[in-house]
């Protein structure tokens, strides 16, 4: 299964689409129930705050509801709505980096998502929480989104670039760089358990 | 095998980019090395905290309260909007100056221009629009004095053609003259023009074509008698 994509029927939300734009409020209320899903988890791993999630998610629809006359029937929604989503990120992402910072509570929050999880998943608690910290901590926006577009969301190469709508190259590079920097640090932090062991 | 060797062709082989023949020098190699075995436990390590994060779907304490949140949003805007139509045009407008400096500088030269060629625009109408009512006024007062019928055919043609001139009065005029030199059957319209205010300035371009100047004279004094 290849993410979100192909999990919404375009032509039904074609449908919704258009009975929104008329001012129906129940087949609003339909695309957001339908679309709430995926456009929540990407905010989150995102921004690793629910509360953050839930107004970026806010934010999305309110865009969208406003903006829905606009909306291009050629493409699909989901790409759409992906590219909204990550552009509120992407802004406070930039604004929590020129004022405080990633939130001390971060892990904290990781965790909490975690535990949700089975026993035998528990196990890696600890790592998967260092695991997103690390994702926060060494890499810019732009290339959070793109890592976790492709990488997490599962989403096509191609797919990123009508999201983010930047090249294929570019989608590529900035994939390069999070990989890349990902992999240093887990050797840099290999490394220095081995030291202690 | 050297060790530097070796974490790249970890990455590799992670990636299913590494080629077979070398997949068993790397294994060999693992088997003998204790820290590139752990940095290769790393990566297994890793990409199962991937696999656990995409299938750990975060989802909102309560989807229900979140939808119900955005519908509220929703319908508040919905109430709203079609009592607040200024208010949108002040947001609108505000949100065109919280624009980068570039946009608004390339937005403002755009307006520049359009303002500009609007205005240039309603300058030549306003004069194609004067020679135009300078030529139907000389036109009925040739029709009444001449009782001659076949004025208002002149005058159709004549206002297409004055469509098409130079918003200056002095070359309006020189192409008038030039367009009537060219066209002798519409010489009843000249003379026409000749009855108004066009007289003083035609003149003396008439005056250039002493062979025209005797007829339209003559058809100018007949009609004026």
């Amino acid at each position: 299964m290849k993410g979100h994509f192909v999990e919404v029927h375009p032509d039904n939300d074609h449908e919704l689409i258009r009975q929104s734009i008329q001012g129906d409020l129940t087949a609003f209320r339909r695309l957001v129930e339908r679309h709430q899903p995926y456009a929540y988890s990407l905010a989150y791993r995102s921004l690793l705050h629910r509360q953050e999630a839930e107004d970026i998610v806010q934010d999305t629809f309110i865009k969208v509801w406003l903006n829905l006359r606009y909306f291009d029937f050629r493409g699909k929604f989901t790409t759409w709505v992906y590219r909204i989503v990550v552009n509120l990120c992407i802004d406070r992402l930039k604004s929590k980096n020129k004022f405080a910072g990633y939130p001390a509570s971060s892990t904290e929050n990781s965790r909490e998502w975690v535990s949700q999880q089975d026993e035998m998943e528990k196990l890696e608690e600890k790592d998967l929480a260092e695991h997103i910290k690390m994702l926060a901590d060494h890499l810019s926006p732009k290339q959070r989104m793109v890592f976790m577009l492709r990488d997490l969301q599962d989403l096509s190469i191609e797919e990123v670039c009508q999201v983010m709508q930047i090249s294929e190259g570019s989608v590529k590079t900035n994939l390069y760089y999070a990989r890349n920097a990902i992999r240093l640090n887990l050797i840099k932090n290999g490394e220095g358990k081995n030291e202690m062991q | 095998m050297k060790c530097s060797k070796a974490h790249k062709w970890i990455a590799l082989y992670r990636e299913g980019e590494l080629e077979p023949g070398l997949q068993e020098k790397l294994r060999e190699h693992l088997a003998q090395c204790e820290s590139c075995s752990r940095l290769y436990q790393t990566y297994i390590k890793n990409e199962r905290i991937a696999a656990l994060i995409r299938s750990a779907n975060p989802e909102p304490d309560n989807k229900e309260l979140l939808t119900g949140r955005i519908m509220n949003a929703v319908a508040d805007i919905k109430d709203t909007s079609g009592q607040t139509s200024l208010m949108a045009i002040f947001a609108r407008l505000l949100e065109i100056f919280m624009l980068p400096l570039t946009r608004r500088v390339a937005l403002a030269c755009v307006l520049i221009i359009a303002v500009a060629f609007g205005f240039q625009q309603t300058y030549i109408y306003s004069k194609v629009t004067k020679l135009e009512n300078q030529l139907a006024a000389a036109g009925e007062t040739y029709r009444a004095k001449s009782g001659k019928a076949d004025v208002e055919d002149c005058m159709r043609s004549s206002a297409r053609f004055l469509l098409r001139f130079n918003a200056d009065q002095r070359e309006t005029e020189k192409n008038l003259h030039r367009y009537f030199r060219e066209h002798p059957d519409k010489l009843n319209l000249y003379v026409s023009l000749l009855c108004n205010q066009q007289y003083r300035s035609l003149k003396k371009y008439v005056n250039q074509d002493n062979y025209m100047v005797q007829d339209i004279l003559f058809k100018y004094e007949s009609i004026t008698e």
